[in-house]
C-alpha cells in the first residue's frame, strides 16, 4: 500500500476525483433535464432554445471539475512530461482540493437538474417565465461555485 | 430616470367617431384602455361592446397560409435582411382587395396540390399491392373456366408453402398450388383446381392459414402497374405545374405580407372594443396615459370632438389592483436594461424607485468581470454591432443586441485590466513559435496567479452594490417622510458594516463605530413591536440580519470563481491547440482546436456569466429595496410582423 503515501499518485487522484465526480453529476443532471426537455419538444418544438438553456445549467459543474483537475495536472508538471516529486502532504492537499470540487459538483449538479426539470415543466405552460426558472437553478449552482472557489484557493496555496 | 407618472383618462365620444378615434389613439401609442370602472356603474344601461374579430382572423389565417405556401418560392431572405419601412397611413389606407383575391387563389392551388399529393400516395399504395402479382399472366379478376376454378392466396412467411403444396399432393385432388412471389411478410400463391375438387382444396388451404384475396383490379397486374405509373407521372407533372403557378406569385409576396400586417392591426384595434361601453350614439372609454403625453392625446381627442378628462390617479397603496400601470422613462442607454427588471416583475407604482439606472452599470460590471477577456469581448461587440447595423432589428431583439454589445465592451475593458487575451493565447502562441513566452501584463493583477486581491475586489464590489440598494431604500423612506425609519433600518447598518470594514483594515476606531451601530440596532430594531419584551427580542432578531449581510457579500466571490472558469478553460484550449508546435500540421491543428475550443468556452461561459450577473441583481440587490407587484404599462400600439412602421 506504499502508493497511498506517494504524493504524485495522490495529486493525480485528486485531479481524477474532481473531474470524475463533478462530471458524473453533470452527466446525470444534463441527462435528466434533456429527457424532460424532449417531452416538451414533442408538444411544441419552438421551445427548443429555452429548454436548451435549462439543460445547459447543470453542465457547468463538469466544467468546474475539469478546471480544478486540469490546474492540478498543470501544477504537478504532468503535462510537460516531467512530473515534479510531490511530498505526501502536498499530494493529500491536492486530493482535498479535488474532493471538494468533485463532491460539491456532483451533488449540486443533480439537485440543480431537479430544479431545471421543474423549470422545463413550467415553461411548457408558461414560456415567458424562463428567466425565473433559470434563476432558481442558479441558486443551487452557488454551492458549486463556492466549492470551486475554495478548491482553487487551496490549490493555489499548495507549495511543491 | 424614474417611474412614469400616470393619469387616468376618461373619454366620451360619438359612436360614429369611435373607429377613427381608436385608430388615432393606437398610432399615438401611449394610451392603455381598460374596462371602465366608472362610478356610477353604467354596465346595466349600456351593453359592453363585443369585438367582432371572426372575419378578420379568418382572413388573417387565409393570408398567412398563402404566405407560407408562396414563400418557399420567394427570394431567399438573408440573415441580415432588413424589414421594409412603410408609413402608417400607407398601410392603413391601402386597398388590399387584389391581394385578398391573390391569397384565395394561392390557397386554391395549395388545396389542389394537397389533393394531387394524396392521389400520388394512393397510387403508390396500389402499385405496392400489385407488385407481388406482377409476374402473373392471369387477369386479376379471372376466377376460372368451365371446368376449373382459380384463386389467389396469401400465406404468412412464418409458414412454409412447401408444406401446403405437399399436403395438396398427398390428398390426391385434381388441384395445384404455385408460389407467385414472396415478400417480407407474405407468400403469394396461385391455386387451381377442377370444379369438383375446388371446395376441398379451399378447405385444405384455409386449414394451413392461407387467405384468399380478391384484388380490386381488372386485367393483369403488370398492365395495371403500367397504367398506375402513367397516372403517377401525370399527378407529378400536375403538382409541378401548380407549383409553377405558385412561384409566379412570388412577386406579390411583399404585398401579401403587408396585407397580413394590416389585418393584424385591424384585428388588434377591433379587440380594443372589448374595453368600451357604448350605447347607440355614445361610447365611453377609460384607460391610463403617461402625464407627459397629455397634450398630444388632447389634440387627438379634440379633433374627434370628444368629452374627456385626465386626472391624477387615486389609489390604495396596499391594494395593487387599484394602482396605475408602471412604465420606465430612461435615457437610451439605460432603457436597454429595463428588460432585466421586466423579467423580474415590475415594481409597484407607489415604490417610486426605478431600479434600471442602477441595474445597468452593475450588471455590466459583474458580467464583464466574470467574462473578462479582450478576444471574447471583441467577438461580442463586433458581431452585435454588425447585426445592428445591417439588419436594423426593432423591439426586444434590438435591446438584447445592444446589451450584448455593451457587455462585450465591458468584457474588453476587464480583459485589459486583468490581462486576458483569449486566455493566455499570446503567451502560448509566442512560446510555440519563438520558444520564449511573451505576455501582455495585466493593468491590475492576474487573478489566476494572484487570486486574493481579486477575491477582495469582488467582495468590495458586492459591498458597494448592497450599500447602493440600502441607500435607495433609505432615500425612499426619507422622501416619504420616514426619516427615523431610514436611520434605524439602514443608517445603523451602515455604521456596523463600514465600522467592521474600517476595523478589519486595521484602524481600531472602526470597531467603535460598529459597536455604536449594534447598540442602535438593539435599541430600535424592535420598535414596531407592541410589548416591551417584543421590543427587546425584536432588536436581537434584527441584529441577526448580520448573517444575511455577510452571506450576501460572500456571494460576490462568484465573480472570482466564474472569472477563473473563463480564464482557465481558455488556457486549456490554448495549450491543446499549440500542442502540435510551429509546423504545418501543427498550424492546422492550432486553427481548428483554437476556433472550436474558444467558441465552446464562450458559449458555456456566457450563459453562466449572464445568469449569475442577473442573480446578483435579483437576489442580492433587489432584496434590499425592491417592491415588486406592479403591472406593466401596455399601451395600444400598431405592432407589425413583416414591415417596420416609420
Amino acid at each position: 500500500m506504499s502508493f497511498l503515501a506517494d504524493g504524485n499518485f495522490l495529486a493525480i487522484l485528486g485531479a481524477a476525483c474532481a473531474v470524475t465526480l463533478a462530471g458524473f453529476g453533470s452527466a446525470k443532471g444534463v441527462g435528466m433535464v434533456g429527457a424532460a426537455a424532449s417531452g416538451v419538444i414533442s408538444e411544441d418544438s419552438s421551445k427548443f432554445s429555452q429548454t436548451l438553456i435549462l439543460q445547459a445549467l447543470p453542465a457547468t459543474q463538469g466544467v468546474y471539475g475539469l478546471l480544478i483537475g486540469f490546474l492540478i495536472v498543470m501544477k504537478t508538471g504532468l503535462l510537460t512530461g516531467s512530473m515534479a516529486a510531490i511530498s505526501t502532504t502536498a499530494g493529500l492537499q491536492f486530493l482535498c482540493a479535488g474532493l471538494i470540487m468533485g463532491g460539491a459538483g456532483w451533488m449540486s449538479a443533480i439537485h440543480q437538474a431537479r430544479v431545471c426539470v421543474g423549470g422545463i415543466n413550467c415553461i411548457a405552460k408558461k414560456p415567458e417565465e424562463l428567466v425565473k426558472c433559470v434563476v432558481y437553478g442558479v441558486m443551487v449552482e452557488t454551492y458549486a461555485v463556492l466549492a470551486l472557489l475554495l478548491s482553487f484557493l487551496i490549490y493555489n496555496g499548495i507549495a511543491i | 430616470m424614474s417611474i412614469v407618472q400616470m393619469k387616468r383618462l376618461r373619454v366620451i365620444s360619438l359612436s360614429t367617431e369611435t373607429d377613427a378615434l381608436l385608430k388615432d389613439l393606437t398610432s399615438l401609442g401611449c394610451v392603455e384602455l381598460n374596462e371602465p370602472v366608472a362610478n356610477p356603474d353604467f354596465s346595466g344601461l349600456a351593453l359592453p361592446c363585443e369585438p367582432d374579430t371572426q372575419e378578420l382572423s379568418a382572413k388573417k389565417a387565409l393570408v398567412k397560409a398563402a404566405i407560407d405556401a408562396i414563400s418557399p418560392f420567394g427570394a431567399k431572405k438573408s440573415l441580415f435582411a432588413q424589414k421594409p419601412e412603410i408609413s402608417e397611413s400607407e398601410l392603413l389606407d391601402a386597398d388590399f382587395s387584389p391581394q385578398y383575391e391573390c391569397a384565395k387563389r394561392a390557397n386554391d392551388i395549395t388545396v389542389k396540390i394537397a389533393a394531387a399529393e394524396a392521389a400520388k400516395k394512393q397510387i403508390q399504395l396500389d402499385i405496392a399491392s400489385l407488385k407481388p402479382w406482377e409476374d402473373l399472366a392471369l387477369p386479376l379478376e379471372y376466377k376460372g373456366g368451365r371446368t376449373f376454378e382459380t384463386g389467389l392466396f396469401t400465406l404468412p412467411t412464418t409458414l412454409d408453402p412447401e408444406v401446403v403444396t405437399s399436403a395438396l399432393e398427398s390428398s390426391d385432388l385434381p388441384a395445384e398450388v404455385r408460389l407467385a412471389s414472396t415478400d417480407r411478410e407474405l407468400h403469394y400463391l396461385v391455386a387451381l383446381a377442377h370444379r369438383s375438387a375446388a371446395g376441398q382444396m379451399w378447405d385444405i388451404l384455409r386449414s394451413y392459414g392461407a387467405l384468399r384475396v380478391y384484388p380490386n383490379f381488372e386485367g393483369t397486374a403488370s398492365e395495371n402497374i403500367a397504367a398506375l405509373k402513367t397516372r403517377y407521372l401525370a399527378q407529378e407533372s400536375e403538382i409541378a405545374s401548380l407549383e409553377q403557378e405558385l412561384s409566379k406569385m412570388a412577386d406579390v409576396l411583399p404585398d401579401l405580407e403587408r396585407y397580413y400586417d394590416r389585418l393584424s392591426l385591424d384585428e388588434n384595434r377591433e379587440q380594443l372594443r372589448a374595453n368600451l361601453i357604448a350605447t347607440k350614439h355614445v361610447t365611453l372609454m377609460e384607460g391610463w396615459i403617461p402625464a407627459e403625453e397629455e397634450t398630444a392625446a388632447c389634440k387627438v381627442l379634440e379633433r374627434h370632438g370628444c368629452a374627456y378628462e385626465m386626472t391624477d390617479p387615486v389609489y390604495d397603496e396596499e391594494d395593487e389592483s387599484t394602482q396605475p400601470p408602471v412604465a420606465f422613462k430612461n435615457n437610451r442607454f439605460v432603457s436597454r436594461f429595463s428588460i432585466i427588471t421586466e423579467l423580474y416583475g415590475m415594481p409597484k407604482y407607489s415604490s417610486i424607485i426605478d431600479p434600471n439606472p442602477f441595474v445597468a452599470p452593475f450588471f455590466l460590471l459583474f458580467f464583464g468581470i466574470m467574462m473578462a477577456d479582450v478576444g471574447y469581448g471583441l467577438i461580442f461587440t463586433i458581431a452585435s454591432f454588425v447585426i445592428l447595423r445591417k439588419a436594423k432589428p426593432r423591439g426586444m431583439l434590438e435591446n438584447l443586441l445592444h446589451l450584448v454589445m455593451y457587455g462585450g465592451i465591458s468584457m474588453i475593458i476587464w480583459g485589459i485590466l486583468l490581462g486576458s487575451w483569449f486566455g493566455d493565447a499570446v503567451q502560448q502562441i509566442s512560446k510555440a513559435i519563438t520558444g520564449t513566452a511573451y505576455s501582455i501584463p495585466p493593468v491590475f493583477f492576474d487573478p489566476l496567479s494572484n487570486p486574493m486581491p481579486m477575491l477582495i475586489m469582488s467582495m468590495g464590489l458586492g459591498f458597494v452594490h448592497i450599500f447602493t440598494g440600502m441607500g435607495l431604500s433609505a432615500w425612499r423612506k426619507i422622501k416619504k417622510g420616514q426619516v427615523f425609519d431610514a436611520i434605524c433600518d439602514e443608517g445603523f447598518w451602515y455604521l456596523v458594516l463600514i465600522g467592521l470594514v474600517v476595523g478589519l483594515i486595521g484602524v481600531s476606531f472602526g470597531y467603535y463605530i460598529a459597536i455604536a451601530g449594534v447598540v442602535g440596532i438593539l435599541i430600535f430594531g424592535g420598535r414596531h413591536k407592541p410589548s416591551l419584551i417584543g421590543k427587546i427580542t425584536g432588536g436581537l432578531a434584527s441584529l441577526y440580519d448580520i448573517s444575511g449581510y455577510l452571506s450576501d457579500i460572500l456571494s460576490y466571490s462568484r465573480l472570482l470563481a466564474l472569472g477563473l472558469t473563463t480564464g482557465v478553460v481558455a488556457s486549456v484550449m490554448n495549450i491543446m491547440s499549440t500542442i502540435g508546435g510551429f509546423t504545418i500540421p501543427g498550424t492546422i491543428l492550432f486553427v481548428v482546436v483554437f476556433l472550436i475550443g474558444h467558441v465552446f468556452n464562450l458559449v458555456i461561459n456566457v450563459l453562466g456569466g449572464a445568469v449569475h450577473a442577473l442573480r446578483l441583481q435579483y437576489v442580492e440587490f433587489f432584496s434590499r429595496f425592491y417592491e415588486s407587484g406592479g403591472r406593466q404599462f401596455k399601451p395600444a400600439v400598431n405592432k407589425t410582423k413583416y414591415v417596420n412602421l416609420k
